[in-house]
């Protein structure tokens, strides 16, 4: 029975002028948009892997210098973009695309994408993830607001009831069908996708080695969204007046979920949890390094109590007679200080940000879009967590490599004078390139494990939301 | 009047049309709320920029007085060079007047940069400290309030303006009624803008209560006329489908697609336009070629000083030794010159943006959210062109301020204590009022064209009023 339902329901919206109008739209708007995600991925990928090339090429190749120098040149970070990325390119356009690592400086990401474009920007970008999140729910509303509402409308609820047909299969029937026609555009789109993924290992190799099963999670958390919205849309209109108060109630529903909700938790998150502006933490960085953390050893002291360490340690009176390079050592010792500096003030803002993001998980209580997004991101490697272990990979290159050309100058170096201390490539190369391995699926999951849940439970509720008022639906009741 | 009186009646009977004014005020105080405290914190950041400009170089010029007493010659304070490249000034652009009810771009857009002797793009690409899931999911201000909001309150309170008479039957009594059915129609589609119409009003009326200092009359007409050409321009499009008398089911059905392609679709496709057809180059190409130029450049700073100095013999120091490592003077020149070899490709990125730009403002007029949007980003000072204003006095003022340090870090004059006062400090100077304005009524005129377009589609139809089916 539950089959012939189905059946009877996939053929009743292939025949509706609507959904064929509107089911064309946004299959050609998802298409368009993993178009338009591959060709941005592959080449803003080949961009940075070429750069990232010629950033090894450079350092390699800068010539006779003072191993300090080196450090100051030192190389640009492109954060690479992942495949998944072309289905949802989550918050990269917001951060920057590099960093600079350099001596002395822990900077900050530059170059935000979303900085070369236009207010009109702001409206979203047309991604895959955006029209799942945003226009197929909206196609489920479509087709499932008057499932129930125009059966009870043409009076042919009453009949159907009347054969026998348990409630329980007439609602499973129904989502079955509609689920059927809601595939029909999600196939073709599916199947793109799928194929842009092959090109990319066909052409360069994939970014993700566990790209199967994070395609798999991304493929999951959006089954998930949709049969939530599936089971909301057909309980609603099952209890719902008319097909005209069952669209309003799901279309407020849609509009909370899609649009109010995100914002108003993005501004709810900085209520709550505020960060200091850019010139705020520029200024706290440089106090700290001015007057020393907490208002103690401010750097002439620190340059004084080295200099009589040193001075003790080797029993010397002078620089000039210390066997290591006194420029060396105090460089390390200010990168050691300025570390330390670095790792107060941005464990702080993070801090700030996990909180801040954990409090708009939260909101997916609300909102199922907010949970769904989180593990679509967490899966295609474009949320905060990848960005910082970008970026954490990236500082800890930068130290490695200050450390090195600081060692050199210390150790290697046969006078106290600058300008005598010159290395060539042979210390350049002995530096690693920055050669950076992604978090794996294990990680992943474990950082996205507060929003599936709230995923889970949603899905949970939605799909048992039809059932349970399945229950008190009859031939003979107002249902 | 007794009509109006009637149907207001009739209208604040029903509990929809309460619980609806009452969300969206609380929707449209809270984005007023959001969009203050975005203004204070712009203030807020640009003070602290401004007192550390105040305390850094207060310090220097006590160093400048000091070394001066101790006959210390190379005190860091009197070497220009030094200063120039490595003491910044902050150039600031200001929230506008009415920025509390759009923030606009005025998020990713920066509004501060501390300005050095350095190249230009050495602190350009400087930008605010946020979540960057903030930034990706956007804001909840005055202007999401209008652009998105306000159309769906009206959809929801006009959708079944005649479809739910018909299908309460009541529709042969309204036409039975010794008034015209149009009139009646239209007084209850205006009584419906009206309502959300005085409550944008409200807000507005909040952001100048809380915000209010040096706004002007003409922004306020316009922030208002714009508004209410938004509001009608939505009610005029509930008007053309109600005339069609479909049920209510399906007038809502049509209503909320317009909205979806209005404001998500046509928007969205429209960035993908331009960023496609005029794309803005690789920043990694800009990084690439700018380590390429500098390790060039770096070679010979001597010999660019020899060729300047070639050029302005006045201002060469008679103790000028090209073989003498002189940091800040070699350094200087480096930064003169890469940026010259540099600003070609520099160029191009403003060129795509401007591109993109004027694209965006031929192809917006697809779309009234975004003439509306753009209308309150102009009046806000949140959209690109303000940016770029702001952007054009920046370069001016770099420029001042590398030519007071070069001249004198290339003639090897030093800096005085007392010439501490004249250093050349950032002013922003504001764009006169008429500017934004115009820029909004063009945009508002492209609304009226819709308006227009949509109450003539209607108006075929409107006859079908008349009949009682």
């Amino acid at each position: 029975m539950i089959k012939i339902i189905a059946q009877k329901e996939f053929r009743d919206i292939l025949r509706d002028g609507r959904f064929r109008w509107i089911a064309g739209i946004v299959g050609i708007l998802l298409l368009s948009s993993l178009l338009a995600g591959w060709h941005h991925t592959v080449s803003m990928s080949s961009d940075h892997a070429s750069a990232q090339e010629t950033m090894r090429e450079q350092w390699l190749n800068q010539g006779e210098k003072n191993p300090h120098s080196a450090a100051h040149l030192g190389i640009y970070a492109f954060r690479p973009i992942p495949e998944l990325a072309l289905i949802d390119p989550g918050i990269n356009l917001y951060t920057g695309t590099t960093v600079w690592l350099e001596a002395h400086y822990q900077n900050e990401f530059d170059y935000r994408p979303a900085r070369d474009s236009l207010p009109v920007a702001r409206f979203g970008a047309l991604t895959a993830s955006v029209v799942m999140q945003i226009l197929i729910p909206l196609i489920i509303i479509v087709l499932c607001f008057q499932s129930i509402t125009s059966e009870r409308e043409n009076g042919t609820l009453r009949q159907i009831f009347a054969t026998g047909v348990k409630p329980a299969h007439f609602f499973a029937g129904k989502m079955l069908g509609t689920a059927g026609a809601v595939l029909l555009v999600l196939i073709p789109a599916a199947l793109a996708g799928a194929t842009a993924l092959t090109l990319f290992s066909v052409d360069g190799g994939v970014y993700f080695a566990d790209i199967t099963a994070r395609s798999a999670m991304m493929a999951l958390g959006y089954l998930a969204y949709f049969c939530v919205f599936l089971g909301i849309a057909m309980g609603v209109s099952a209890i719902a007046g008319s097909s005209g108060s069952s669209l309003l109630i799901l279309l407020a529903f849609w509009v909370l979920n899609c649009l109010v909700v995100p914002r108003a938790a993005s501004d709810l998150a900085r209520s709550v949890y505020p960060t200091p502006s850019g010139q705020e933490f520029r200024q706290m960085v440089a106090a700290d390094m001015r007057e020393g953390i907490d208002g103690h050893n401010p750097a002439d002291e620190r340059m004084a109590k080295l200099r009589e360490r040193l001075f003790e340690e080797y029993g010397v009176e002078s620089i000039e007679d210390l066997p290591v390079n006194f420029e060396g050592v105090a460089l390390q010792e200010s990168e050691n200080y300025s570390n330390e500096v670095y790792n107060r003030r941005y464990s702080e803002l993070w801090i700030r940000y996990e909180k801040q993001n954990r409090l708009r998980d939260l909101t997916g209580i609300v909102a199922p879009v907010m949970a769904l997004r989180s593990v679509s991101m967490g899966a295609a490697g474009t949320d905060w967590h990848h960005h910082r272990h970008f970026a954490q990979a990236a500082e800890s290159w930068r130290r490695m490599m200050v450390e090195e050309m600081n060692d050199a100058l210390i150790y290697e170096s046969d006078s106290q004078n600058y300008a005598d201390n010159i290395r060539t490539r042979e210390l350049w190369a002995s530096v690693p390139d920055f050669d950076y391995q992604p978090p794996g699926i294990g990680k992943v999951v474990r950082e996205m494990r507060f929003p599936a849940i709230i995923l889970g439970i949603w899905l949970i509720a939605g799909g048992a939301f039809p059932f349970l008022l399945s229950r008190r639906l009859t031939y003979q009741s107002k249902l | 009047m007794s009509l109006i009186n009637y149907e207001w009646k009739l209208l604040r009977s029903g509990y929809g049309f309460n619980v609806a004014i009452i969300v969206l005020a609380a929707a449209g105080f809270y984005g007023v709320w959001n969009g203050v405290s975005w203004s204070q914190f712009q203030e807020m950041a640009i003070d602290t920029a401004l007192e550390e400009e105040i305390r850094t170089y207060s310090e220097l010029r006590e160093t400048a007085e000091q070394a001066a007493v101790d006959k210390a010659a190379d005190s860091y304070a009197m070497n220009p060079g030094l200063v120039g490249l490595f003491y910044s000034r902050p150039a600031a652009m200001p929230p506008a007047a009415l920025a509390a009810t759009s923030i606009g771009q005025s998020d990713v857009y920066p509004y501060l940069f501390d300005v050095t002797a350095h190249r230009k793009d050495d602190f350009l690409h400087q930008e605010e400290m946020d979540n960057p899931n903030n930034l990706l999911l956007g804001r909840f201000d005055l202007a999401f309030v209008v652009v998105y909001l306000v159309p769906l309150f009206i959809i929801a309170l006009t959708f079944n303006i005649v479809s739910g008479e018909r299908e309460r039957t009541t529709w042969p009594l309204l036409l039975s009624q010794p008034v015209s059915v149009y009139r009646l129609i239209g007084l209850k589609l205006l009584l419906r803008g009206s309502a959300v119409g005085g409550l944008l009003l409200l807000f507005l009326v909040a952001v100048l209560l809380l915000r209010g200092e040096g706004v002007s009359l003409s922004l306020l007409m316009v922030w208002s006329g714009s508004a209410a050409l938004y509001i009608l321009f939505w009610l005029i499009l509930s008007f053309a489908v109600n005339v069609r008398k479909g049920s209510s089911a399906a007038n809502g059905l049509i209503l909320i697609s317009c909205w979806i392609v209005w404001v998500f679709v046509i928007p969205a496709c429209i960035q993908m336009a331009a960023s496609t057809l005029h794309p803005v180059p690789p920043r990694s190409t800009l990084i690439e070629e700018t380590r390429q130029v500098e390790t060039e450049v770096r070679v010979d700073p001597a010999g660019l000083l020899e060729d300047w100095y070639e050029e302005n013999p006045e201002m060469r120091p008679e103790n000028f030794d090209p073989d003498m490592y002189n940091f800040p003077l070699f350094w200087m020149a480096i930064q003169e010159e890469s940026a010259r070899l540099l600003e070609p490709l520099a160029s191009e990125y403003d060129r795509a943006l401007e591109s993109q730009y004027h694209f965006v403002n031929s192809a917006r007029l697809l779309s009234p959210a975004v003439l509306m949007q753009d209308i309150l980003n102009e009046l806000a000072g949140s959209g690109y062109p303000r940016y770029r204003h702001f952007i054009n006095q920046v370069d001016r003022f770099h420029r001042e301020h590398i030519d007071y340090f070069k001249t004198r870090t290339y003639a090897h004059q030093q800096l005085r204590a007392s010439e501490y006062d004249d250093l050349p400090r950032f002013e922003y100077e504001e764009e006169p009022v008429y500017r934004p304005v115009k820029r909004a009524l063009a945009a508002a005129a492209g609304m009226a064209g819709w308006s227009l377009i949509l109450f003539l589609a209607g108006l075929p139809f409107i006859r079908r009023l008349q009949s009682l089916e």
